[in-house]
């Protein structure tokens, strides 16, 4: 099998599925729901991720050159992997439906007054279409070099906001009730569970050594910078968290000295929207991916430029507000999302459980039958 | 052709995608003839109306970087028409990002001023660090002043108001600070008050600048007139009053409108309590002890570091703050034996004047609080402060109280200061 991508390419992808969806709308969204316990929902959430991508990277080193079909398929069948992959082709879907509605209000607040939606949508369709197109090789290594921009932007961003931190602001912690936390734990699956998407580059990836500990080190050091980013965004704003929609831009223009000599926000702006395209990119490759397996279609120039020509139709047609997208994907269907990132996972480990005892059991046979040869 | 085009796809995809935006480009209209910045806002009310007067700026061709600075201003029952108003009369749609600080007159502080404000907000994008500030006067008057400033910007309420909420009160008064105690138990927020007056000895003149210096400030209120019936007035009151003044007076604040106007002085005793606020003065009169002789001793705070203790005792919050203070002497004035204070190698800081000034700030603290919980207004985070630290047992005392919102008159203070002399 080809090999398409390399160990860093694969380590950089994962930093940006951990980053992507969460640094706009999410931390004031949560606010609503929890107040400063928020902080400790995305620590498990992050843990649980941790766990799954522990679980990938071992699946990876034990399996070098299977796919994620070769390892489901036998046993769940093709029945069900189709409809694993409807389940997740319609998550990936809505939540590139929302990470395109979310930009396209950052910009316009931000930085373009006059955006029209035909102005964002069309270029961001025409290049996230030529990147499906090119394929996962193309993704990879263009995210290879925009990762560092975004990850220091991410950086910088925590360290302008530093004059304007109050860390009394997160006290007291461990006040909402345990129905308030579940809740919000369920309703923000869908800026969660970015997981899957790697799945998919099973067996594609140039191993190098020391890959399972490359894996962890790359997702430890991204999920570390979104806590502190949420940890600061709430020493920042406190009790007026949930007024600041696009948290990115908003923790550094409330330092005064810099919002009155330069637009400060337009950096936020200019690095965020590397990542906006990014994770546009990746969710469309994978719903296309999904598409493309159920209705067994050729990935070709035409089937992509039809896939992406109706998405970005139906952008443009579909009457639609931010908010009601936002409650949407978070109270009415949140739960819904939080089952799938369980199930996924829960699977692929019994699954890897399972077929590594086999492989040991077949292991033992051949030794068996090798001392009965020689008897 | 065909090679080099399959060689160079996307440079020619570029070309294209330049070739067809250029154009478009090139024949949009520049923003300053479509928009006006507005750099700060008054709104007052009179009756049932609103006055709202813009100070925008109108950018002129000049060889220098030049700048024209006008207010202009509409009447209307709400705050929306008489935005919208003003952008009939001027034709143009009004950018409020740059907004410095928003001047509301007394009448309107009376009501929820965050009503305004959200609307701003939610429709011109309004930012957050927009400094809050109040007037006696009409909020028109005070924006005509701040523009015949000019442009030198050796004078400019912005920076005043960054000088009240650097020195005098230590504690943001923008927009943000606000609605986070808008939304916050304790709902007491502060803005700056300042005045027109025309005694020279209260305020700072705004001049016109001239124009052949190319920094021609040109103040004109009543930018919209000639429109509709109650549009394109102004309000700029007494002719007289050419000096803008700040007292260093506060206007009080909760939930949103304007509760009592107090001079600093009468509340700046809670400075010791807040850890952010460094910039505290003592003065202790009549002193007389050892080497002073009913002198008047003015000392520096050049530096303060507090902890806090907090119990709740029976049906009462104990607040306690020590207060670790490093005092310098600036200025003794007596009449009587003053070579004997010449001496650099004397510690003016005597036993005697130490407990003086601990004596005198402790009652200048408690002057302070009496003065809130006359008010019933918590500045010094007392709902805060024992919700952080002690969640459990205040939520429960809070539960036990009939009337939770009394926390603050149920709160004894006690303040220890502890004096390094420098």
């Amino acid at each position: 099998m080809k090999k398409l991508l390399t160990t860093n390419q694969i380590c950089c992808l994962i930093m940006l599925v951990t980053i992507s969806n969460k640094l706009l709308v999410l931390p004031a969204l949560m606010y609503q729901n929890v107040g400063v316990d928020a902080i400790w929902v995305v620590v498990l959430k992050l843990i649980l991720a941790l766990v799954v991508f522990w679980v990938f990277a071992l699946i990876a080193t034990k399996f070098p050159n299977k796919t994620l079909e070769d390892i489901l398929v036998p046993y769940i069948g093709k029945f069900f992997y189709g409809l694993l992959l409807l389940l997740f082709g319609v998550f990936y879907f809505l939540k590139t439906a929302l990470t395109l509605v979310e930009g396209e209000m950052f910009l316009r607040e931000t930085i373009y007054v006059d955006l029209t939606s035909e102005l964002y949508a069309i270029p961001t369709f025409v290049v996230a279409g030529y990147f499906i197109y090119k394929g996962i090789n193309t993704i990879g290594r263009t995210n290879e070099t925009l990762i560092k921009i975004i990850l220091w932007g991410v950086f910088l961003t925590i360290l302008l906001t530093l004059p304007n931190l109050q860390l009394e602001t997160l006290l007291p912690m461990f006040t909402s009730s345990a129905d308030d936390f579940t809740r919000a734990f369920s309703y923000i699956s869908m800026w969660f569970g970015n997981y899957f998407v790697i799945f998919l580059f099973l067996g594609k990836i140039q191993m190098r050594e020391h890959f399972i500990s490359q894996v962890i080190k790359s997702y430890v050091k991204s999920a570390i910078l979104v806590i502190i980013f949420f940890a600061v965004y709430y020493a920042v704003f406190g009790t007026s968290s949930p007024m600041h929609n696009y948290a990115i831009s908003d923790v550094v223009t409330l330092t005064p000295q810099l919002s009155s000599l330069i637009k400060i926000d337009w950096f936020t702006v200019i690095f965020y929207s590397f990542a906006l395209i990014m994770q546009v990119i990746l969710q469309l490759y994978m719903v296309f991916y999904c598409l493309k397996w159920i209705l067994k279609i050729q990935h070709t120039k035409l089937t992509v430029s039809i896939f992406i020509g109706l998405l970005a139709l139906m952008y443009l047609i579909m009457p639609y507000s931010v908010q009601h997208i936002i409650t949407f994907c978070s109270e009415t269907i949140g739960f819904y999302c939080f089952l799938l990132n369980l199930i996924f996972p829960i699977l692929i480990t019994i699954i890897y459980l399972v077929k590594r005892k086999l492989e040991k059991n077949r292991e033992g046979e051949k030794v068996y039958g090798g001392t009965l040869e020689k008897e | 052709m065909v090679a080099l085009w399959k060689r160079n796809k996307i440079i020619f995809v570029f070309i294209i995608a330049i070739f067809l935006m250029f154009p478009t480009a090139l024949s949009k209209e520049s923003i300053a003839y479509t928009h006006l910045i507005c750099v700060a806002i008054g709104i007052d009310k009179q009756e049932e109306e609103y006055e709202i007067s813009l100070q925008v700026v109108v950018p002129k061709q000049s060889n220098a970087f030049n700048q024209t600075l006008k207010v202009v201003s509409a009447k209307a029952e709400t705050v929306k028409e008489a935005v919208d108003e003003i952008k009939y009369h001027v034709g143009k749609e009004i950018g409020f990002a740059q907004c410095g600080f928003i001047v509301f007159n007394e009448e309107a502080s009376k009501e929820n001023i965050l009503l305004p404000i959200d609307y701003l907000i939610r429709t011109h994008n309004l930012n957050y660090n927009c400094i809050l500030v109040t007037t006696d006067k009409s909020a028109n008057k005070i924006l005509e002043l701040n523009g015949n400033f000019g442009q030198s910007y050796s004078f400019d309420l912005n920076r005043i108001l960054e000088y009240n909420e650097r020195n005098l009160f230590a504690t943001n008064s923008n927009i943000e600070h606000a609605y986070r105690s808008y939304l916050s138990p304790n709902k007491a927020f502060a803005t700056s008050l300042v005045s027109a007056t025309d005694d020279k000895s209260e305020g700072v003149e705004g001049e016109k600048s001239s124009s052949g210096q190319g920094s021609g400030s040109d103040s004109e209120s009543g930018g919209s007139s000639g429109g509709s019936s109650g549009s394109g007035s102004s309000s700029g009151g007494n002719d007289k009053e050419k000096f803008l003044s700040n007292q260093g007076k506060l206007a009080l604040y909760n939930a949103g409108k304007m509760v009592e106007i107090v001079d600093n002085k009468e509340i700046n005793g809670i400075e010791y309590l807040n850890p952010y606020a460094n910039d505290l003065a003592i003065k202790v009169e009549d002193f007389t002890s050892g080497i002073f002789n009913n002198a008047t001793i003015e000392i520096e705070v050049i530096g303060k570091k507090c902890s806090y203790h907090h119990k709740i005792v029976g049906d009462k919050l104990k607040y306690k703050c020590n207060v670790l203070l490093y005092l310098k002497l600036n200025d003794i004035n007596q009449e009587d034996g003053y070579e004997e204070l010449l001496d650099p190698n004397k510690d003016y800081f005597t036993e005697e004047l130490v407990e003086q000034i601990k004596k005198q700030e402790a009652e200048r603290v408690q002057t302070s609080i009496n003065k809130l919980k006359e008010l019933n207004l918590d500045f010094v985070n007392v709902y805060d402060s024992f919700n952080r630290w002690l969640y459990d047992d205040f939520q429960k005392y809070l539960k036990q109280q009939n009337h939770s919102e009394d926390y603050f008159q149920n709160t004894d203070f006690e303040v220890d200061f502890t004096i390094i002399s420098d």
